[in-house]
């Protein structure tokens, strides 16, 4: 995997977040896709729903498991990466870009602080990412 | 394979599980064999049967096995089977639903998916 993108945030939880305005793009990182596996299948959220911080935004399946994507930020999904429940490949190649999962409407003004910055997020993995 | 914890537990007999090749119901003597002796003679009221999963979620240990809008058993296992290109599962249900070509539907994380009785085993290797 190449560099992770500085303009992203992270969760301990693996999943990433970068800010357009009010516009969150969510996603799952390149160690969340590593330790699934080979995918089968996206289950995506509804456009117009309300998601909390730290509630189940989608769901990522493989053959081993299912991984449960936890969104970083409270807001509206807009717009979801709907592709990805027939094909998986761009979550798997490039997951930190067209492997987005959904764009929320978050609120005016909301700080990302309590998430990780790319050095932090590489800690967490060094450390065994749980 | 019937694997301990999946399709044999302590609540399954193996009529049930289609191990009747391992039993000898005429050895009487044997700890067990008259309970299922009797159970045989009553008429089993579910089986396992083998299911292709026509979506591309796969079926999971637990999952409720759906039919007519009411839960009628559930998933003894379930994988992706890389020889078929298919999900696959096994599943206990009534005996009514374990001829081929059924059609049920198997509870994944909450929402229903289709799934069908196949022949078992599910692949024979040509010799």
């Amino acid at each position: 995997m190449a560099t992770r993108p500085a303009d992203c945030r992270y969760t301990k939880t693996h999943e990433w977040v970068r800010l357009e305005g009010t516009t969150a793009v969510v996603g799952i990182t390149d160690f969340a896709v590593e330790h699934l596996g080979e995918l089968v299948f996206v289950d995506l959220p509804a456009k117009g729903k309300k998601i909390g911080k730290g509630e189940s935004l989608a769901e990522v399946e493989s053959v081993k498991a299912v991984g449960e994507v936890y969104s970083p930020v409270a807001g509206e999904v807009t717009e979801t990466n709907s592709g990805l429940a027939n094909d998986q490949t761009p979550l798997a190649k490039d997951p930190f870009k067209t492997g987005w999962l959904a764009k929320l409407k978050v609120a005016a003004g909301l700080k990302l602080d309590g998430l990780m910055d790319v050095a932090a997020y590489q800690k967490h993995v060094d450390a065994g990412g749980s | 394979m019937p694997l301990y914890g999946n399709e044999i537990e302590l609540d399954i007999n193996p009529l049930e599980a289609g191990l009747d090749f391992g039993l000898d119901l005429s050895k009487t003597g044997t700890i067990g064999i008259p309970a299922l002796v009797a159970a045989k003679a009553k008429g089993l009221s579910r089986k396992l049967a083998s299911f292709v999963a026509h979506t591309p979620r796969i079926p999971r240990q637990g999952c409720e096995i759906h039919s007519d809008g009411k839960v009628v058993g559930k998933v003894a296992s379930g994988a992706a089977s890389a020889t078929l290109g298919k999900n696959i599962a096994t599943g206990f249900v009534p005996l009514a639903l374990t001829a081929l070509g059924t059609k049920v539907e198997v509870d994944i994380r909450g929402s229903l998916h289709p799934l069908e009785v196949v022949p078992h085993p599910f692949y024979k290797r040509a010799r």
